[in-house]
């Protein structure tokens, strides 16, 4: 009996040491999806129209306080990983990194709330021009701008961004991007590739509060001002950076805890759980203070759909992203808000396969272009039907607002009836069965085991046999994402690694022609094997062409390379993806629409109890 | 017996390193580069990443650099995708206090419940009561754990708010320990139903034995007979079901964790293979077989501890 006893007393021990160290063992992060860009497109709902006027009798006084008022409640899917800018891995994460991190230039909220601009946020004004070329850009920083402790922040803290950012032994998921985007800096990936050293990179301090970016070709200043605004070029803390360096300077724990992390953006981090939960408090140091109505912002982790869901129902969260079985019962929500993805759902093709030698086939694969049902696939999931690759969201004239697809040149790259037409896809296909002197097709789809690509795929299967004939089969092989992303990306050494699939690139929407990137012959992770001297010359004319600043010549570069794309349905286009979101009443958004870059401008919200 | 649980030791740091060596293997020779993300990343940049953590290399060698980092400097490598740059055994420290809390409160709560069920069942049983223990036992185990979580979370949770929908990382005090109560619950039920159900054909068959018979006749009255003799009896092969569920208290609960919002050891082994952090799945792989191998190990010393019969080795 004493034996029991002691038994349990040593059981009884075990148990509360689990609590006693669980309990001082939190870590963590918390996450939700990143919404995207966009032209003033989407309308305003009631509430949001209504809610600026409400303001004057609020808490929230008539202009933000240092403190701010009230706590932004976000669930999220998504976890941070980590807050370092040079190796952060998804888009969720840079959300976060901006949201306490500063950028030279970066993306507000337009004077009337209805678009974005694009202005100095560590930097005091637009690059300047120092030679006649375009190629050497200074860059004035604002003064007294501090860290959260109250240290300057300078020069100096950029240029040490740069070098981190570059320097070879680190080896920083990002630096390639900084070295080359839409400016490729002189010598940065020769440096980062141990080619030369760092004071031969066109990366230079003037003085305390002016800096230097020699390019290798001209640019203006609105192309510099778009690198620098990449979040993978927020500035970095030396002190922090260097306390988390290994002993060999080849990897930093920087941004990975509350240890390792300091801010100088709009918030700062006040408590950090890994994969949990992070709480953000408004910055009184932050250099738009003005603009931050928030006292702070609380994001959880909350992976499962429908418990997000109950914690909106129950008023601890104030929005919520909805499934397309939700949107289904809140369709009549006015509390609804929608955004564009920025991203056009595509069927891509391996062209290579030697075991499908008709997806070669030209007239084969635009057979699939016409056989597919956009409108009845965007009515399934609640997207929008795109026969198109540019978005409805990139802005082609950013001066005027001006969206490509408003263009003449991108209403000539639609087809009727969103290009639905099964007589003219049956014919295609029997002419490129002749072609080819195939009897039947049987082709295997790789999807995502996720809701959109399942439904997709299953409307697919059964609706183009219907319209190509019993000489068509399509099967359906469900696997997680990272494999299938795998297996598309290895055509390259393995020709037969799929046959059909989804792709959809987020990109730069404000630069629809840097867009394309992903269909040049040397982008570095094709899922498709598309190789096409002239587009190669388009992209390059639009990009970095001498000429690309003439009237016209970008749009028509878009234009083109969208034909390019579309038109030999090298992919083929099915939907535009349209996140929509469920907002809670105490939030109210200052943006009066939704727009590119801020979004509906969570950041901007006020808390109205 | 010094001798044995040594022998015992050693082939279980041998089965250790084969486990960690078929491990990395398996791992490595997943198809796909941990670099290749399909996102922005350059070719240049996935080089130079591949260089620095020696992918670039046949995997012989990289085998090679793995274990001489572990050898001389105790170093698991670091997480790639997950977490960058934080080592691997962080992560998990992170991750095991949540799942060992929840677990192990769970496991100890549903212990005296199912074997007080259990009990009761034998001692009435053919009874109305040991219908309806059988009853429970077979709702408990057939129906996953999941959707007793999801079913608690709606109605205590959401409907009643009784409880907090989930966990509560940032609580203390009461507050944590109402966000813990319906996720411990939820893995109360599958414990609570296999240790009744164990306990009440054991003691069922222990209470037949003429050694009870003859207890009686000694003049014990029943329940002396049942908890002196019946149950002591009984508990020696309930052992055999008690500690290798210990061993899965660690692996926690990937849907209930994903439920309830824990952070904890649930998930990680799937993300981190979904993810391609080689490293980090192979430490976890590790973690795992070693508390495999360590349960198994008590298990067996356990025996010749509870039960004097039995001898080690075949030693008298």
């Amino acid at each position: 009996m004493k034996k029991g006893i002691r038994v349990a007393a040593a059981l009884m021990a075990a148990a509360m040491m689990a609590a006693s160290l669980s309990g001082c063992g939190n870590s963590g992060q918390s996450v939700d999806e990143s919404i995207e860009f966009t032209e003033a497109a989407t309308e305003a709902t009631e509430a949001t129209e209504g809610a600026t006027e409400a303001a004057a009798d609020d808490k929230n006084g008539e202009t933000p306080t240092d403190e701010g008022y009230g706590i932004l409640r976000e669930a999220s899917v998504n976890k941070i990983g980590s807050l370092n800018p040079l190796t952060y891995i998804n888009s969720y994460s840079s959300t976060q990194i901006k949201r306490c991190s500063l950028l030279l230039y970066t993306y507000f909220p337009n004077e009337d709330n209805t678009f974005c601009t694009l202005s100095g946020e560590l930097a005091a004004e637009d690059p300047i021009q120092v030679d006649e070329e375009g190629k050497v850009w200074q860059i004035k920083l604002r003064d007294g701008v501090v860290w959260e402790n109250g240290d300057v922040l300078n020069a100096d803290d950029v240029l040490y961004t740069w070098q981190m950012m570059l320097d070879p032994k680190l080896a920083n998921l990002r630096a390639s991007n900084f070295a080359k985007d839409v400016i490729e800096i002189e010598n940065a990936l020769n440096y980062f590739q141990g080619g030369c050293t760092w004071e031969e990179v066109g990366l230079k301090k003037i003085d305390d509060l002016t800096v230097e970016i020699h390019t290798v070709s001209g640019h203006d200043a609105r192309e510099v001002m778009t690198h620098l605004a990449h979040p993978a070029n927020c500035i970095i803390n030396e002190e922090y950076y260097e306390k988390g360096m290994n002993a060999d300077r080849t990897e930093t724990l920087y941004g990975t805890s509350e240890e390792y992390w300091i801010s100088a953006g709009p918030f700062t981090v006040e408590s950090w759980t890994n994969d949990a939960e992070i709480n953000f408090k408004k910055n009184p140091n932050y250099i738009f203070k003005d603009k931050i109505w928030l006292a702070g912002i609380n994001i959880k982790v909350v992976e499962d759909a429908s418990t997000q869901m109950q914690l909106f129902d129950n008023g601890e969260i104030d929005y919520v992203k909805l499934s397309a079985e939700n949107f289904q019962r809140y369709e009549e929500d006015p509390r609804i808000l929608q955004s564009p993805s920025n991203s056009v759902t595509h069927i891509t093709i391996n062209t290579v396969n030697p075991n499908q030698p008709i997806l070669a086939n030209e007239k084969f694969r635009q057979a699939l272009f016409y056989a597919t049902d956009r409108q009845s696939i965007a009515n399934l999931t609640y997207n929008l039907p795109a026969d198109y690759i540019v978005p409805t969201t990139h802005i082609i004239d950013l001066e005027a607002g001006l969206s490509f697809r408003d263009t003449e040149e991108g209403q000539a790259n639609l087809h009727e009836n969103n290009g639905y037409d099964p007589e003219k896809a049956k014919q295609l296909f029997e002419e490129a069965l002749a072609e080819t002197g195939i009897d039947k097709v049987s082709l295997t789809m790789i999807y995502n085991d996720t809701a959109p690509q399942t439904t997709m795929s299953e409307f697919l299967q059964q609706s183009w046999p219907q319209v190509l004939g019993d000489k068509f089969e399509l099967k359906l092989q469900a696997m997680p994402s990272s494999q299938r992303g795998d297996l598309m990306r290895s055509w390259t050494t393995k020709p037969d690694s799929y046959e059909i699939s989804w792709g959809g690139w987020v990109s730069t929407d404000l630069m629809p022609w840097n867009a394309f990137k992903y269909w040049t012959s040397y982008y570095s992770a094709k899922n498709e094997p598309y190789i096409n001297e002239e587009f190669d010359q388009v992209f390059d004319e639009a990009n970095f062409g001498t000429n690309r600043f003439e009237e016209g010549v970008r749009l028509n570069d878009v234009a083109k390379m969208e034909n390019l794309l579309v038109e030999p349905a090298v992919i083929i286009p099915v939907i535009e993806t349209v996140d929509k979101y469920l907002k809670a009443d105490r939030l109210e958004l200052t943006m009066k629409n939704w727009a590119n870059r801020v979004e509906w401008g969570w950041d901007y919200a006020k808390i109205v109890e | 017996m010094f001798r044995y649980i040594l022998s015992r030791i050693v082939a279980m740091f041998i089965t250790l390193f084969i486990i960690v060596s078929i491990a990395f293997m398996v791992v490595r020779l997943m198809p796909g580069s941990v670099y290749e993300m399909g996102g922005d990343l350059s070719q240049t940049v996935i080089d130079a990443l591949n260089a620095k953590y020696h992918f670039d290399e046949p995997i012989i060698k990289q085998y090679g650099y793995f274990l001489q980092n572990i050898f001389l400097h105790w170093d698991w490598g670091t997480s790639a995708k997950m977490r960058p740059n934080v080592p691997v055994f962080d992560i998990l420290r992170d991750r095991i206090p949540v799942t060992l809390q929840l677990n192990l409160i769970s496991l100890f709560a549903a212990l005296p419940i199912g074997m007080a069920a259990g009990i009761v069942a034998a001692i009435k049983k053919n009874t109305i009561i040991d219908h309806l223990v059988s009853l429970m036992v077979v709702l408990f185990i057939s129906i996953p754990s999941f959707v007793f979580a999801a079913a608690l979370q709606y109605f205590l949770g959401f409907k009643f708010g009784a409880f907090p929908i989930i966990y509560n990382v940032s609580a203390t005090g009461l507050l944590k320990w109402q966000s813990m109560f319906m996720p411990i619950l939820a893995l109360m039920f599958d414990p609570i139903a296999r240790v009744a159900r164990y306990l009440r054909a054991e003691l069922a068959e222990t209470m037949n034995s003429e050694f009870m018979l003859l207890a009686k006749t000694k003049g014990l009255t029943y329940g002396q007979s049942t908890i002196r003799h019946g149950l002591r009896n009984s508990m020696v092969p309930l052992t055999n079901i008690i500690i290798p569920m210990f061993a899965n208290v660690l692996g926690g609960s990937l849907v209930v964790e994903s439920i309830f919002s824990v952070p904890g050891m649930g998930g990680l082994m799937v993300d981190s293979i979904n993810a391609s952090d080689h490293m980090l799945t192979v430490a976890i792989l590790v973690f795992y077989s070693m508390i495999s191998l360590i349960t198994v190990l008590i298990v067996d010393i356990s025996y010749g501890i509870i039960d004097p019969r039995v001898r080690m080795g075949g030693k008298k």
